[in-house]
């Protein structure tokens, strides 16, 4: 609803009919959000974090365990809220902070005590049954190759669509959508689903 | 022509062995885009069992988007007004703040000698009270950090050490007499009563030489929380994992408040907000960087430097030095 508010502020018309694609809706969003943020806008700050932290909640949930994603969400807007004034283009913000998110988790697993990577990711919420499906679709999805790992994971957690996935990663919308067909290929292999055969 | 056209790019007259090899290579096809993954793709088609149901359980997994408590001092209708001189470029800053720089040294030299001069003529005792508004959240562990100022019950800071006959430093045990604090010129005679002093007898941070006329309410409550913060970790037992986390987990929300607020200072050119935030950062984020785990070493290294650095008493007199010293 956030990000669709956010769009319908930047929409560009001409008689009538939108002259932007989407994907530059979302750039010019991100773009003058950041500019705001610059500014100091405090309302502007809460509207990119709302529109980026799916995006950054879904590459730490890609990467590291549940538990830490949020805490670690917030460390990467911090850091890139610190490092903005080196963010030449700030309608490249999406990557940006994608690639920060990245790095963040890296350093997690640097740091980190081997014996704690085996923490069980079970969600506190849902019934039992759910829940278990859950960590297990989780867990098949964080043991596919990285690049339809975190494309999965935006697509089917943080419900964005492929071209918002592209816009937001930075990766070409080819990429995203062989990234998502070959992923639930072998995600559906994995967790035995219906749809293995197509 | 027309059966080279058809081999191009489909149009013209149709070529019937291109035709022929065409459903017979057709099993070789990639599948990539002879499967409908309108749904997958953007949600839109038919909808696919398999992803519906995985959207549905993996939701629980979903970023709640709760955007941090953050503050910033300045309104977005002030934004858009200095929105051409906010942009922080560090090099451009120093260019602008060389001026004061030097103003500044030229009267740190002033005072400094002034100071030297004094002491050399007046080895008595002045007292100096430093009250603060609000206790601190938790008791001090070391029995020596707050003392009771009786004028207005607030404690007295920061941290006082000790001088006791033979000219070294102690810590005195907590006291609540309310003396005031003491500040003594000169060593102290022989067999004399303990001298209490405010600071180490090092030089103090640079946001302890800073004095500002005109602290924002906002930055002076930020100020304040993270003087809390700071006491309560510099006090906290290494071993005490329960309090770090929690210190830790409060260093955070700080954190996040402190770059905002530092950004705002520059886009305001208030320095001297702009230095004690950016003097107390590093100490924030070290103790949000703490893990509950860490080693006791990593944990009194930082106390150690808390208190080396008398960052606390620093920050205290920024906050009292203006009109907000009051709230």
């Amino acid at each position: 609803m956030e990000a669709e508010a956010i769009r319908e502020m930047y929409v560009v018309r001409l008689e009538g009919q939108p002259v932007m694609s989407r994907a530059a809706l979302e750039r010019t969003a991100g773009a003058g959000l950041v500019d705001a943020v610059r500014a100091g806008d405090r309302d502007a700050f809460g509207r990119l974090y709302k529109l980026f932290s799916p995006l950054v909640h879904g590459v730490l949930l890609a990467r590291v365990p549940v538990d830490d994603v949020d805490d670690l969400v917030q460390d990467v807007f911090l850091t890139a809220l610190d490092r903005l004034d080196s963010l030449r283009d700030t309608s490249a913000f999406g990557p940006w902070v994608a690639a920060i998110a990245r790095n963040r988790a890296m350093d997690f697993h640097r740091h980190r005590p081997r014996a704690e990577e085996l923490t069980d990711d079970i969600p506190a919420e849902g019934s039992t049954a759910d829940a278990g499906e859950a960590a297990r679709a989780l867990a098949a999805i964080r043991a596919l190759p990285e690049a339809y790992r975190e494309t999965l994971v935006l697509r089917l957690v943080e419900g964005l669509t492929g071209p918002e996935i592209a816009e937001r990663t930075g990766l070409t919308p080819a990429s995203v959508r062989v990234n998502l067909h070959r992923g639930m290929k072998q995600l559906r292999e994995r967790l035995g689903l219906g749809g293995s055969e197509q | 022509m027309n059966r080279e056209s058809y081999l191009w790019d489909g149009t013209g007259e149709p070529d019937e062995d291109v035709e022929r090899l065409e459903e017979l290579l057709g099993a070789y096809r990639s599948t990539a885009g002879a499967v409908d993954d309108a749904y997958l793709w953007d949600g839109s088609g038919e909808p696919d069992a398999d992803v519906a149901r995985l959207e549905g359980v993996l939701a629980v997994y979903r970023s709640n988007a709760e955007v941090p408590d953050v503050q910033l001092p300045i309104s977005p209708a002030q934004a858009g007004r200095h929105s051409s001189v906010i942009a922080f470029r560090p090099r451009t800053l120093a260019v602008r703040l060389l001026p004061f720089a030097a103003a500044a040294a030229i009267a740190a030299v002033a005072i400094g000698g002034t100071g030297i001069w004094v002491a050399s003529q007046e080895p008595e005792t002045h007292q100096v009270r430093i009250p603060v508004p609000s206790p601190p959240p938790a008791p001090d562990k070391d029995g020596g950090n707050t003392v009771v100022n009786p004028a207005d019950d607030t404690p007295i800071l920061p941290t006082p050490v000790a001088i006791d006959g033979s000219g070294r430093r102690t810590v005195p045990p907590r006291r609540h007499s309310g003396s005031p604090i003491q500040v003594a010129n000169g060593a102290p005679p022989a067999g004399a009563a303990p001298t209490v002093l405010p600071v180490p007898d090092r030089a103090p941070s640079t946001a302890a030489r800073r004095v500002s006329n005109d602290v924002d309410p906002t930055t002076a409550m930020h100020l304040e929380q993270a003087q809390i913060l700071l006491r309560s970790f510099r006090n906290t037992a290494p071993d005490d994992t329960e309090s770090l986390a929690y210190e830790s987990r409060r260093s955070r929300e700080l954190l996040t408040r402190n770059v905002l607020l530092r950004r705002a200072a520059v886009s305001q050119r208030d320095l001297p907000a702009y230095s004690v935030l950016s003097d107390i950062e590093p100490y924030l984020l070290d103790i949000a960087n703490l893990d509950a785990r860490a080693p006791k070493g990593d944990v009194q290294s930082i106390q150690d430097r808390v208190e080396r650095s008398a960052i606390v008493a620093g920050v205290q007199l920024y906050a009292r030095s203006g009109p907000a010293a009051g709230y």
